[in-house]
């Protein structure tokens, strides 16, 4: 069968009352976690995976991709009104959202939020279904080497891109790393760092921390942060303006394209996709001078690269099991919870998945589109609920969140010492991305090392003059390079010299 | 959280502008705390057992890849130190303040969640049924937070109670009886 018709098989199968309803009910949960100021789409995808946890893997993976797409779009909403990203992905959206709201158009901001978004995952799921099939066929190729090169390129490429200090990104990514060897080692089962504790030495759960470090240092944030008020009550029609979109199709594309590629490397995420979006809609528009004060365009681009970047970031879990961005490293957590193996040797071994999984994204998109032109009025109800009231509620699901998997009491206390350890971090400014992705890639990092090693008998030249290996080992060297000052400005200085000669 | 300026859209690939920076001698401490941290993951990593008398594979050896972490943990731990040296982490003043906190922030705030947190976590779950712990935990989150400013005091109490019953009662039928998962 070819992929259209694999995904139209993958959309009637999800056309039943029950299916139906989960999309309809996560969907909504999504928009209003990622309206709600302190709650991330990463939290969000990671609470849910705790209550799909006994439903079956096509239901549970439906309904996180609802959420996670849902979330991404409802940050727009307090960006607007608010001028606060209900997560970090709008936080570009509050630099003409706002001002727009401001101008009385704050109807006409979400519907171009809603718009551009809609469009932005649209364009990523049919990126999932072009690009998927031939990444994963190439993944084939990759071994122990390859694989070493992704994880540490994971890493360094977070540390480099995910906002303001790299030299911070790389030390929360090899901590991350590090805390991820914590426990039994593959080949002697020897636990590593348990100081003869038992809970210790069963390993850091990954969905425990990432509760803590998303959701515990969330409400550590926001109960310590001023509190917040809606500026903007009065909403003017939120019906996509046609003429919106039209004027701005190549920006659409643009930040689309721009969107999909940030996802696909790893750790990035959505914010940077935004930012980088709407840095290049700006470099390309004839009508700069309005960006900041309620550009249209502005807006249309940041929402359309955030919203690309999620079926993006879910193209090296499909075909690498390497998450694209935050809330991707929990999906793809829950994937494996699910007993669902990601990986190059998915297109192998179920490659129908990978159309199901746009059939999810579209169907998402689609709900995310009707909340979009009807849920405005209750949506303003809700971000006006004090967070002294939120607050409690989300450190109780966080409770439960970081038990059910396991049922270890042990690992309440790991989400309460991530949730501290993400608050100071937070504070000294590390950022979490390259942390979180150093968590979840240590596994993949450490057998292939180890493999590489043994391979090898010992010998680094594999790691480094196989072509795949070598041009990884490259890619990943000049990004660090790059991320030094130094080397930065002797590279502007020599090309500015070459320009002058 | 924080409001966000057009300006910054131009050097988000841009290396940190000193306003922006942290006060370097909190970057200092910062630095000296991953360094030691460093240490500590090289030194455990050594102390591992490596099988080979055992047999064991020579690159199996469980502490290869915390040992490797460990080092370049050490080095860029140094390597912070040594940016804060250089940005003035030693000038009496600690270095150049960075930017101020937003007005409202409150550290007392913060240590009142960490101390309701807690007590929740090691006082009430696993002590009494989950339902009542979390009812509790909630109706006393709101009433502390909520009282200084609280107009009318009755309300408020009915209000927190509501809020906490229904949160400990919805949250234990939702997770344990509808989608079946096991609570603290």
């Amino acid at each position: 069968m070819t992929g259209i018709g694999l995904f139209f098989d993958a959309v009637g199968s999800y056309l039943t009352p029950w299916t139906i309803f989960n999309v309809f009910w996560a969907t909504l949960v999504g928009i209003v976690i990622g309206a709600l100021p302190g709650l991330t789409a990463t939290m969000g995808v990671a609470l849910l995976t705790t209550l799909t946890y006994s439903m079956g893997p096509q239901q549970a993976i439906l309904i996180l991709i609802c959420i996670y797409v849902g979330a991404i779009y409802g940050g727009s909403r307090s960006a607007i009104l608010l001028n606060i990203p209900g997560t970090p992905a709008s936080a570009c959206s509050t630099l003409d959202g706002f001002p727009l709201a401001r101008q009385g158009l704050a109807g006409r901001a979400m519907g171009i939020s809603t718009s551009g978004s809609w469009l932005g995952t649209l364009f990523g799921a049919l990126c999932v279904a072009l690009l998927t099939p031939i990444l994963g066929e190439f993944a084939l190729k990759f071994g122990s080497y390859e694989f070493f090169w992704i994880a540490v390129f994971g890493v360094v490429i977070a540390g480099t891109l995910s906002g303001g200090d790299a030299l911070k990104g790389y030390i929360a990514g090899f901590l991350g790393l590090c805390i991820a060897t914590i426990g039994q080692e593959p080949h002697h089962a020897y636990p590593r760092f348990a100081f003869g504790d038992a809970d210790l030495a069963g390993g850091i759960g990954l969905l425990p921390a990432l509760v803590g470090a998303f959701g515990v240092a969330e409400v550590m944030l926001v109960m310590r942060g001023p509190a917040t008020k809606v500026v903007s009550s009065k909403i003017d029609s939120v019906i996509p303006r046609i003429g919106d979109v039209l004027k701005h199709w190549r920006t659409i594309l643009r930040s689309g394209a721009i969107g999909t590629f940030i996802g696909i490397l790893p750790g990035l995420g959505e914010d940077m996709a935004a930012w980088t979006s709407y840095a290049a809609a700006k470099r390309a528009s004839k009508e700069r001078e309005k960006y900041g004060k309620g550009s249209i365009e502005g807006l249309m681009s940041a929402e359309t690269g955030e919203s690309a970047c999620v079926p993006g970031a879910i193209i090296p879990v499909l075909t690498l099991a390497v998450p694209g961005s935050a809330p991707a490293a929990v999906l793809l957590a829950a994937m494996l919870i699910h007993g669902l193996n990601p990986g190059p040797m998915l297109m192998i071994n179920n490659p129908e998945y990978v159309y199901q999984v746009v059939a999810m994204l579209v169907i998402a998109d689609m709900t995310k589109l009707f909340y979009g032109l009807t849920l405005v009025r209750p949506l303003l109800w809700i971000l006006l609920v004090p967070r002294e009231r939120l607050m409690p509620i989300v450190f109780v699901l966080c409770c439960v969140g970081a038990y059910a998997i396991t049922s270890r009491t042990f690992d309440i206390y790991v989400m309460l010492a991530f949730g501290v350890i993400g608050f100071v971090l937070r504070l000294l400014k590390f950022p979490m991305a390259p942390m979180i992705l150093g968590l979840v890639l240590g596994d993949l990092l450490d057998k292939n090392l180890l493999r590489g090693l043994t391979l090898s008998s010992g010998g680094l030249e594999p790691f480094f003059t196989r072509p795949l290996a070598g041009t990884f080992a490259a890619i990943t060297i000049v990004s660090f390079l790059w991320s030094i000052p130094f080397v930065q400005e002797r590279t502007h200085a020599l090309f500015s010299r070459s320009k002058t000669a | 959280m924080s409001e966000t300026k057009p300006e910054e859209v131009t050097d988000f690939f841009a290396v940190e502008r000193p306003e922006d920076w942290i006060r370097p001698r909190i970057d200092l401490y910062a630095g000296t705390v991953v360094a030691v941290l460093g240490v500590l993951i090289v030194w455990f990593s050594f102390d591992m057992p490596t099988f080979y008398d055992k047999g064991g594979e020579r690159y199996h050896a469980p502490g290869i890849v915390p040992g490797f972490y460990g080092v370049i943990i050490l080095l860029l731990g140094a390597a912070l130190f040594l940016r804060a040296v250089m940005r003035g982490a030693f000038r009496p003043d600690g270095g150049p303040p960075g930017k101020a906190e937003a007005e409202g922030t409150s550290n007392a705030r913060l240590f009142t969640v960490a101390a309701l947190g807690i007590a929740f976590v090691v006082g009430l779950i696993g002590v009494l049924p989950f339902w009542l712990a979390a009812s509790i935990f909630v109706a006393t989150f709101i009433l502390i937070f909520e009282w200084p400013s609280a107009a009318d005091r009755r309300k408020l109490v009915a209000v927190a109670l509501g809020v906490g019953l229904v949160t400990g009662v919805a949250v234990t039928w939702l997770f344990q009886d509808v989608f079946l998962v096991r609570l603290p």
